[in-house]
């Protein structure tokens, strides 16, 4: 039997008795106290499983009786495997299931013959768990391979994504929460609660906007805040204003992909309550803009906005909350430059100076005109602030053309590193 | 908004050559327009749409000269009393017009260039490419006789511009460029409107001025004609150009307009007064200015005004067509202020963010979508048809369509991922396999429910693409996903034809449809020229709590 060897536990019983003969060479002299037997007996639970199976041994009164003196099998089995005999195929299973003995398997011994005295390519288990790995030589070098160039492939975020995601973490821990609203769009919410004229080029040529196709156009429910609209555009209703003039619900419910994430900022303030001042909230989300896709425009491309609606904000605390989201993005320097948007006054643009790349324009904002919160229901000064993310994130990845933003290049994907 | 190009030097000698180009260039951004580049005397610049005031170089001089202070306050424009008047006939197309004559013009090439510029970039910005209001620009002199505004059929006659003979006016609608492309603003009226003197049409606006009333490098007296839909925007266009005139020191005279019952002079000059109070200026701007300091700023930006216990009386140049509320007054105020002399300041005001929900399952599926080792990809929403429908061999349904798009690779807005996620494999079938790849995000759906027909779904969508990509290694790593996110679903053979049959499944949440996933039939894989077994996923993220 040259296939078979003793485990360490196996080898102990070797040479100290199995548990169950121990326990019949006590009964021998007759029967014994259960307690006491278990004290002079090592492994004892083990001893008395195997004298109760074979019926050797009765317990009667909290005492041990010897029913049958006979040889254990085991340890003779034991004593042969040891001297590589052949044994009863039954006993060594038996023995096998005790985890006493073990398979010697062919490969084993073929491998200890192939590693003896040489050196180890692969560590193997079978090298760990046989101990094999001691009788060779050492492990080979694999200082030749170093330069070896295989590649594997890590699940990662897209590189843009990175980008967005570190900006959606630095407005969340200011303060803001994080908003959204639907691409689909009626002009109600992308223009004319932002007070955009409805004869602005944007709007009547269709300019830089993307009409729907659809037999139905919007619903609006909301028919208070249509009327306040309605007088706020054609004569200023109670904000102040002049107005622009003639207003036509119908326009109002043309669909169009959403032009400016503004839709999402008027939606919410037309919901906000008192209590829930003070407020930031803040949305990153795709717009659509009609254009010719190139080095730098494309079609669709991502908004961050942001609005704060509190007591007594005032211009300088808008240019103070910049230049706090400038330095955010990284920005050594911030400065702003009047500008004009339809829905807020004063407008600003925010220029960046980032490391190695000089002045950046990054977006633009204001504080909301009274023509665009008062109808919403909001009396309080609203500070807004959109930021185009394309360019930071161009600048953040390393690349030149903003269609690389949607990259369709798995091995650039694969081989950019994580951005910082 | 418009792009002008202007001559440094011009400009330069228009503002009194006593400042320097850098100097130049920095007021020019503090007052409000942007430098797109400078190419040696030419200076590129991008004016905001609210300032058409600025875009002819008069106008845009006149700006930076207040705001250094070489000029101040509200400058006085005046017209001569009418010597002509226009008898004006009704004409529904095209109801308002204003005329005016600029006398003792010192004509130059470069002047009429700069006229013919901003006549059409007036028409094109405020006119809303001469819909709203258009321009028609006469030689005083080569006019004859009396003047008259009218609606005429189409099978009058005139002689249009750069043309020797005299064209019917319907075939100026069909076969002159500048016909064809106005000609949709007055087709459909009975009657079009036309000036015209003793000897016949001088002008037919909103498309063509007659070739014998031409301006030229003679021309010393201009009559100039604006008509359109919108008196309040024909009114601005007229102020802004004849104030530009002026600062030329060429001589403005008024014409009585006589209507079939009243009569009118233009241009109308008059100024705009509008109170702001002392407490709301410093109240927005977060300053502590008096009313004197208030009102000298606003000097530099062409305004003057006196103060009125708090309350100031602000007087609007008759060129300013952007002041339609107190707030556009102080924006003034702080343009001359300047933008970065405020003292930026963090209010003291506490509030805690929060994020989206649908942020975080998002933010969970991708993490254990990445831990397979699938690698992310973000694509534009917009799609076409073909992409969605025909290559996936799916019969076409409701999607959101776009009247008008840019091109047909661009004609509808995504309802499914996995149809770009092909397209990439497609893009990258000279790389290296496997090729794990997914997308989140954004797709649209109709909803009839809804207030907008329609609503965004968000979706995480991802394949396997290899040798030995099969429905079985998809299935465990979809368990896996979902196991992640906590959501217990059940499985049921799908009759998607994306997939192979008896190889492809749909999900269901609580009997609710959640997704799908397969192994993509090979007819597929041919339509996008794919040579590689793909099993893809795809699973709506809304429905996952």
């Amino acid at each position: 039997m040259e296939n078979y060897k003793l485990t360490n536990e196996g080898k102990k019983y070797l040479e100290n008795g199995l548990p169950e003969k121990n326990l019949l060479n006590i009964l021998k002299n007759g029967p014994i106290e259960f307690q006491n037997a278990k004290e002079k007996i090592e492994n004892f639970s083990i001893a008395i499983q195997w004298v109760k199976k074979k019926k050797l041994v009765e317990i009667k009164n909290g005492k041990l009786f010897l029913i049958k003196n006979i040889d254990i099998e085991e340890q003779k089995c034991l004593e042969d495997l040891e001297k590589g005999k052949h044994v009863n195929e039954d006993i060594l299973n038996n023995l096998i299931e005790r985890k006493l003995v073990e398979k010697i398997s062919h490969d084993v011994e073929k491998l200890e013959k192939s590693i003896t005295n040489k050196l180890i390519e692969n560590l193997t288990p079978d090298l760990i768990a046989t101990g094999l790995w001691k009788k060779a030589k050492g492990f080979a070098s694999y200082e030749k391979n170093f330069s070896s160039n295989k590649k594997i492939f890590q699940g990662k975020l897209q590189p843009y994504r990175q980008v967005i995601n570190n900006i959606r973490q630095k407005f969340l821990g200011l303060g803001f929460t994080e908003t959204s609203g639907p691409y689909i769009e009626s002009e109600f919410w992308n223009f004319d609660t932002s007070f955009i004229p409805q004869n602005h080029p944007a709007r009547i040529e269709m300019h830089d906007t993307f009409n729907i196709k659809s037999k139905n156009n919007a619903k609006n429910s909301n028919k208070m805040l249509l009327e306040r609209v309605k007088a706020t555009h054609e004569s200023g209703w109670i904000t102040g204003s002049k107005g622009w003039g003639k207003w036509n619900p119908s326009i109002s419910k043309n669909l169009i992909l959403r032009t400016q994430t503004t839709a999402v900022s008027n939606r919410t303030m037309s919901k906000l309550k008192n209590k829930d001042l003070p407020y930031k909230m803040f949305t990153i989300g795709r717009v659509f803009r009609k254009d010719v896709i190139d080095s730098s425009h494309l079609i669709d491309f991502d908004q961050l906005e942001f609005i704060i609606v509190a007591d007594d904000l005032n211009f300088e605390h808008l240019l103070g909350y910049l230049k706090e989201i400038g330095k955010m993005l990284d920005a050594e320097e911030v400065r702003f430059k009047p500008s004009f948007f339809p829905f807020t006054e004063p407008s600003l643009e925010i220029y960046v100076k980032i490391k190695n790349h000089g002045w950046l324009e990054v977006g633009g904002a204001g504080i909301m005109r009274p023509e665009v919160t008062i109808p919403l229901g909001i009396e309080k000064p609203v500070l807004a602030g959109g930021i185009g993310l394309g360019r930071l994130a161009m600048i953040k990845i390393g690349i030149s053309d903003v269609r690389d933003i949607y990259s369709e290049n798995i091995e650039w994907l694969r081989n950019k590193s994580l951005i910082k | 908004m418009p792009n002008i190009i202007y001559k440094k030097s011009e400009l330069k000698k228009m503002i009194g050559n006593k400042i320097s180009d850098k100097e130049l260039l920095e007021i020019i951004t503090l007052v409000k327009p942007n430098i797109e580049n400078i190419k040696e005397d030419n200076i590129l610049i991008e004016h905001t749409a609210d300032r058409p005031d600025l875009f002819g170089i008069e106008g845009f001089s006149r700006a930076i000269k207040n705001y250094l202070g070489y000029t101040k306050g509200l400058k006085k424009y005046s017209t001569r009393k009418p010597k002509f008047s226009i008898k004006i006939n009704k004409v529904p197309i095209r109801p308002y017009v204003s005329c005016v004559i600029i006398r003792n013009i010192k004509m130059s090439e470069d002047f009429l260039k700069n006229v013919i510029n901003i006549q059409e970039i007036l028409n094109n910005s405020l006119g809303r490419k001469r819909t709203i209001a258009a321009i028609g620009i006469h030689d005083l002199d080569k006019i004859i006789g009396k003047i008259s505004y009218a609606g005429v059929l189409r099978n009058e006659k005139m002689l249009p511009l750069e043309y020797s003979d005299e064209i019917e006016l319907k075939k100026i609608l069909n076969n002159i460029e500048k016909g064809k492309e106005f000609g949709k603003i007055i087709k459909n009226a009975k009657f079009w409107p036309v000036f015209k003197d003793e000897k016949g049409i001088i002008s037919f606006p909103p498309i063509i001025n007659s070739e014998r009333t031409k301006i030229t490098k003679e021309t010393k007296n201009f009559f100039i004609e604006i008509t359109g839909l919108n008196k309040k925007i024909i009114k601005q266009i007229m102020n802004i150009l004849v104030t530009n005139f002026s600062d030329r020191k060429f001589i403005l005279e008024s014409i009585k307009l006589k209507f079939e019952k009243k009569s009118e002079i233009t241009p109308d000059l008059s100024q705009e007064i509008i109170e702001v109070e002392i407490n709301n200026v410093n109240k927005i701007l977060g300053t502590n200015l008096s009313g004197k300091e208030i009102i000298n700023l606003l000097r530099r930006m062409g305004y003057d005004g006196i103060n009125n216990n708090g309350k100031l009386e602000i007087i609007i140049p008759c060129y300013r067509v952007d002041i339609l509320h107190p707030i556009d007054i102080i924006e003034d105020v702080a343009i001359a202020y300047g933008y970065n002399n405020f003292k930026p300041k963090i209010p003291n005001i506490s509030t805690i963010g929060n994020y989206l929900k649908i942020e975080k399952i998002s933010e969970m599926a991708t993490n254990s979508i990445i831990g397979f080792g699938f690698q992310e990809i973000i694509k534009s929403c917009l799609s076409n048809k073909k992409d969605q429908f025909e290559k996936m061999n799916l019969p076409e349904s409701n999607i959101i369509e776009i009247k008008n798009p840019i091109s047909s690779e661009y004609n509808c807005v995504r309802k499914y991922l996995i149809p770009g996620i092909m397209k990439f494999l497609s893009l990258n079938k000279h790389y290296e396999y496997p090729q794990n790849i997914f997308e989140i995000g954004d797709v649209v759906v109709e909803d009839k429910t809804n207030e907008n027909k329609s609503r965004n779904e968000r979706r995480i969508a991802g394949v396997i693409c290899y040798n030995k990509a099969g429905f079985m290694e998809m299935k465990n790593i979809v368990k896996s996903l979902m196991n992640s996110l906590d959501v217990e679903y059940k499985i049921k053979l799908s009759n998607n034809p994306s997939y192979i049959q008896g190889r492809g499944v749909d999900m269901y949440i609580d009997k609710k449809y959640c997704g799908t996933f397969g192994e993509i039939h090979p007819q597929i894989l041919n339509n996008w020229e794919i040579n590689m077994p793909v099993v893809s996923f795809e699973i709506i993220l809304e429905r996952i709590n």
